[in-house]
């Protein structure tokens, strides 16, 4: 009996032991994931004497530094700004004189499960609603004054349908069933308007599904979606509805076709994508007139969401006979409206087979621009008019092209106008012979008016960089590659959109036939185009980048090579202008061989040494006297003081960096306090540490904020970013988000600015020198080419250079280089076969080399953990939720790999001399003391591992000892017998 | 007469004993089939669980005074401690909300709580454990 309650003790006691020695190895990986949740730290800094300089202040407190009164302020400013910049993004899609709604509109009936469970935000790591805070669609209405129909919303709250998002998608709609005569009768007292609200939702992990549950594409209008507006429809004709307004709740690019669909009766769309925790209370403003809606899209709306090229390669594509994924973008550089619009002009001017019935969707007889599109890159409509004229266009010897545009309000109540700067460049038989792709329009640059009241005006003056014009030719200088300047006609032009800007390039050209969106005839304004000749071929303009460094191919062979046709040659016919039967075709079952499989999965790593120049030798652990405070204001080319400071170090010291568990552990030989970090684009991922300690706020969706094409309101968002990251008491905010939406269907999108590369590449630079100088570290996100999360993790993507450096890269080079981002986190997929956090072309020789970029660069998630010496060589310099993987490389260095200890040497320099430029060193004197720690909840595991192993250990050696006894009793009593 | 004899110092405690380490030993081969390629499976876990099972198992034959059923749920326990290990954080994307880590989550859970049902088992067994008559 004695022996069973040992046993049976020790055998509990052993399950205790196991799992807290599984939660502390968890512990041990995760340490700042784990502390980010329970609140621990693995480390402090305290001043004794003089606290240090502020240099980073939020400007909510007196003396720049936040206090629980300065975090009521914020979250204050932060709500108005929410719904300013909600005001400014929402698209007016159509209306045919129902908005703004009358001041008699009083009583409203909200249609649509989504209006009792909208989408805030699609998800992907980043801020959790603060149910404290949250604006509902249903408050919202309350709060202008509307009386909403509530019976209608608890049926729907009531109703166990629910929107799916994971393996199985589903939109969540109710179906017709739904609407019982009870809920029926409620429709007409509160008729005054239909509200119908239609969500879609995705995310990281998870693209928009080409094919959902409902067996329907999730961007298209879906049988519950029709039906209730068909019933809706059915009121209206009756006179028991006046009005019905649909409200579009998705950050994805939805078919809009239906829209003037008499059978639905629409009478007014508003686009209002992820309003985020405030941004609904917007919502009604904008539709009784107090806002005038002034967003444009920032996507192209086709009629049919699977005609874009890229989206024939798109999704779930395996290499036959091998597990490992691709895509194929055959699409080269035509990208959404340059696919659209530059297919256009062709079919205008009637050559390279435009008419062509090869990529037609939507198209009754050959392809036909207004029937396969809806609404074009651009496009938003607003309450008032305006006339826009091009007053000037002047190409600047410093490489700019200053544009002068004059906006008047000719409408009867104030408005915001963009003035959107598109460009031509020529398409000339260079190209043509070389294969370098040009778009029929390319955005430039564009600026948003102030708010012009009737018959006001505004004249803004716009420098672009004529950089942007340029283009990739990888045959370049015999060869080498680089960008170019054809010579021929450049047409410098605004438009209300891209299509519009094209029309009027086209009307400057003598061309006739235009069509708009809808398929009416337009004549152009030529007046809104001006050209100039540019004599000869340019090729050396853009030879050196800006930072003096030679630009050439980079991926056109070798490991890092990204067209498939270097693989195999032939192959794949990528998208050119020249002819439109080359649309692409899905490209299924591809081969993969040897080499490419060991550059994808191998560890190439003593193949790379071999190029690199001689490793140097470096003395640590020598002391210099220098603090990680002492460091501030030293030039980057101070070689001698930085390898002094770098050397006081050991080289588990050096490894430290490479361990990023929501930041770094401090290092006290340097007195460098531990620093914490903080996840996405639409705010922190954390709690406040002030106040009532909430969650973060909840920005507008990046991807829907982009549509207001303000530039002040992303220089704000970059400030309350930065202000976010002094009360929750971090110094890098994951954000922003860069890469394109190169299909309407990437799940990602959301937090990515636009389709077009130059938009983002524009604002993009505007948000990140707004974060950077208020002291919050940028990292862009995710570079580059995580455009489908379909097997992002290794996708290998085939691109030509070109669309890789116009498209893929563009919003990167203006957020490093024009924004002075400081950091960068690099995608899960592989370009060509090399995993980014393994290619150095990228993050060695273009980003550190052509654009001398000092930043560093974390992996995503445990991402290329298996190689970290290759992908440190490479450019990488943090793992992202790492918490071991420090050792490891210390061990490698420690055996004498010398070119990881210098690779080492320079991760260690990019993330000292990035952070002493954030609010890190605030207050950091030479007197700060800088100490380890160990978070709470690891000491209290190490407890109970000591407690459970005690336990253990004495339960069995009770167990062993009675049946050693036990034996030996048996034995004499044989014995005895 | 052998199997008579086995069968004769055996009580329900230990047939309920066998029952399990055999479902495990199945459930530890379709971990290594289904799991095997995944982030949350770690050879510690399939290799202690097999172990176990063939300890437990063994004990039909040999007796050797009980321990091996003993062994069988210290080792079964072990497993489980690798198991969470990886399992965990794998676990923590449905929390998150996103896919951080990655690995097979459905998997993960299954395989961990039928390792820890038979564990669970095994120890109550443990306390009952005794000769038969």
């Amino acid at each position: 009996m004695k022996k069973n309650l040992f046993k049976g003790f020790s055998c509990l006691a052993a399950l205790l032991l196991a799992s807290s020695c599984a939660l502390t190895v968890v512990g041990e990986r995760y340490e700042g994931s784990i502390n980010a949740v329970l609140g621990g730290s693995s480390g402090s800094s305290s001043t004794t004497g003089e606290a240090g300089e502020y240099l980073y202040k939020t400007d909510f407190t007196a003396d720049g530094k936040p206090s629980d009164e300065g975090m009521k302020k914020l979250i204050e400013a932060e709500d108005a700004y929410n719904d300013t910049a909600m005001g400014e993004n929402a698209v007016l899609v159509y209306n045919n004189g129902a908005l703004p709604l009358s001041s008699d509109v009083k009583k409203v009936s909200l249609f649509g499960r989504s209006t009792v469970d909208p989408v805030y935000r699609c998800t992907s790591a980043g801020p959790t609603i603060d149910e404290k805070r949250v604006i509902t669609p249903a408050a919202a209405f309350e709060q202008a004054g509307f009386s909403v129909n509530k019976t209608l919303l608890d049926a729907y709250k009531a109703d166990p349908t629910q929107r799916l998002n994971g393996s199985t998608q589903s939109i969540g709609e109710v179906p017709a069933s739904f609407y019982t005569d009870s809920l029926k009768a409620t429709f007409t007292e509160y008729g005054d308007a239909a509200i119908v609200m239609f969500s879609r939702l995705a995310g990281e992990g998870i693209d928009a599904a080409k094919k959902d549950a409902d067996g329907v594409c999730q961007l298209s209008l879906h049988p519950q979606e029709s039906d209730l507006l068909k019933m809706v429809k059915s009121y209206k004709d009756e006179g028991k509805i006046k009005n019905v307004i649909v409200l579009l709740n998705s950050a994805y690019a939805l078919e809009l076709d239906w829209l003037s669909d008499e059978a639905y009766g629409v009478d007014a769309c508003l686009w209002i994508g992820n309003p985020g925790l405030t941004g609904f209370s917007a919502i009604p403003d904008l539709l009784t007139g107090k806002i005038n809606p002034s967003g444009h899209f920032v996507d192209t709306y086709a009629t049919n969401a699977l005609s874009a090229p890229a989206t024939q390669n798109m999704g779930d594509t395996a290499f036959s006979g091998n597990f490992r994924t691709y895509a194929m973008y055959a699409e080269g550089i035509y990208v959404g409206y340059k696919y659209y619009e530059t297919r256009y002009e062709d079919l205008i001017l009637d050559r390279y087979a435009a008419s062509s019935s090869a990529g037609t969707f939507a198209s009754s007889n050959g392809w036909n621009y207004a029937e396969e599109i809806t609404y074009p890159f651009g496009y938003g409509l607003s309450y008032t008019s305006f006339e826009q004229t091009l007053d000037s266009v002047t190409w600047n010897s410093d490489n700019t092209i200053t544009v002068k545009a004059t906006v008047k309000n000719t409408g009867d109540v104030a408005g915001k106008s963009v003035v959107e700067v598109y460009a031509q460049t020529p398409y000339t038989e260079h190209d043509k012979q070389n294969n370098v792709e040009k778009s029929a329009i390319q955005l430039l640059d564009f600026e948003k008016t102030k708010l012009l009241a009737p018959g006001e005006s505004e004249t803004l003056t716009i420098t672009a960089d004529k950089y942007l014009l340029a283009s990739w030719d990888s045959t370049a200088h015999d060869g080498k590659g680089g960008y170019i300047l054809d010579d021929g006609t450049y047409y410098i032009s605004i438009g209300d959109n891209a299509h519009d800007a094209l029309n009027n390039v086209l009307a400057a050209k003598g061309a006739s036939g235009m069509i708009d969106e809808n398929g009416n005839p337009v004549e152009g304004d030529e007046s809104k185009a001006i050209s100039k000749v540019q004599a000869t071929f340019d090729d050396t303009t853009y030879q050196y980048s800006s930072a003096g460094k030679l630009v050439e191919n980079q991926f056109d062979e070798g490991i890092f090579a990204t067209d498939y046709n270097y693989y195999y040659p032939g192959k794949v016919t990528y998208l050119t202008r020249k002819d439109w039967n080359t649309f692409p075709k899905t490209y299924e079952n591809l081969e993969i061989n040897d080499e490419m499989i060991k550059i994808h999965s191998g560890n190439f790593y003593e193949d790379l040494k071999k190029e690199l120049d001689a490793p140097k030798d470096y003395t640590l652990k020598t002391d210099a006297g220098l603090l990680f405070i002492d460091m501030l204001g030293v030039e980057w080319d101070d070689d001698e003081k930085w390898t002094k400071f770098l050397s006081q170090l050991s080289v588990g010291e050096l490894a430290l960096i490479v361990s990023d568990s929501w930041g770094q552990k401090a290092v006290t030989t340097i007195s460098k306090p531990q620093n914490y970090q903080c996840d996405g684009p639409d705010g922190g991922s954390t709690k406040y540490k002030y106040g009532d300690k909430g969650n973060n706020t909840t920005y507008v969706n990046q991807g829907t904020m982009a549509c207001s094409w303000n530039k002040e309101l992303f220089q704000r968002r970059g400030d309350f970013l930065a202000e976010d990251a002094f009360y929750n008491n971090t110094s890098c905010t994951m954000g922003p988000g860069v890469d394109i939406h190169r299909s309407p269907f990437s799940g990602r999108n959301h937090e990515y600015y636009s389709e077009d590369g130059v938009f983002s590449y524009v604002m993009g630079a505007v948000q990140c020198k707004a974060m950077q100088e208020k002291g919050t570290v940028a990292m862009l996100k995710h570079i580059c080419g995580n455009d489908q999360e379909t097997n992002r993790k290794g996708v290998c993507e085939f691109m030509t250079e070109q669309a890789l450096r116009e498209s893929s890269l563009k919003g990167f080079e203006g957020c490093m280089v024009k924004g002075g981002a400081m950091s960068a986190m690099a995608a899960f997929n592989a370009l060509g076969v090399c995993n980014v956090a393994r290619n150095r072309a990228l993050l060695t020789n273009v980003v550190r080399g052509e654009w001398d970029w000092k930043g560093f660069i974390d992996t995503d998630a445990n991402d290329c953990t298996d190689t970290p010496a290759l992908c440190v060589v490479s450019g990488i310099d943090e793992f992202c939720l790492t918490s071991a993987i420090d050792k490891e490389v210390a061990k490698a260095v420690n055996a004498g790999d010398k070119y990881l200890l210098n690779a080492l040497m320079e991760t260690n320099k990019r993330f000292y001399y990035t952070y002493l430029q954030s609010n890190l060193i605030n207050g950091l004197t030479r007197t700060s003391v800088v100490s380890e720690g160990m978070p709470w909840w690891k000491s209290a595991l190490i407890a109970l591992d000591v407690i459970f192993g005690a336990m253990t250990l004495a339960s069995i050696g009770g167990t062993i000892f009675l049946l050693f006894t036990e034996k030996k009793e048996q034995g004499g009593e044989d014995h005895a017998a | 007469m052998q199997l008579k004899k086995l069968l004769s110092c055996k009580t329900p405690v230990h047939f309920i004993a066998y029952a399990l380490c055999l479902i495990g030993l199945i459930a530890d081969i379709l971990f290594l089939v289904l799991d095997g390629a995944d982030q949350t499976f770690t050879i510690g876990c399939f290799a202690c669980v097999l172990v176990g099972s063939i300890a437990g198992l063994a004990h039909f034959f040999f007796g050797w005074k009980n321990v091996l059923l003993w062994a069988s749920s210290l080792l079964y326990t072990a497993a489980f401690g690798f198991h969470l290990s990886v399992a965990l954080p794998s676990l923590s994307d449905w929390w998150n909300g996103v896919n951080f880590i990655g690995g097979n989550q459905e998997l993960a859970l299954a395989f961990g709580a039928i390792f820890l049902i038979i564990d669970l088992t095994l120890m109550v067994l443990n306390f009952f454990d005794k000769r038969a008559a």
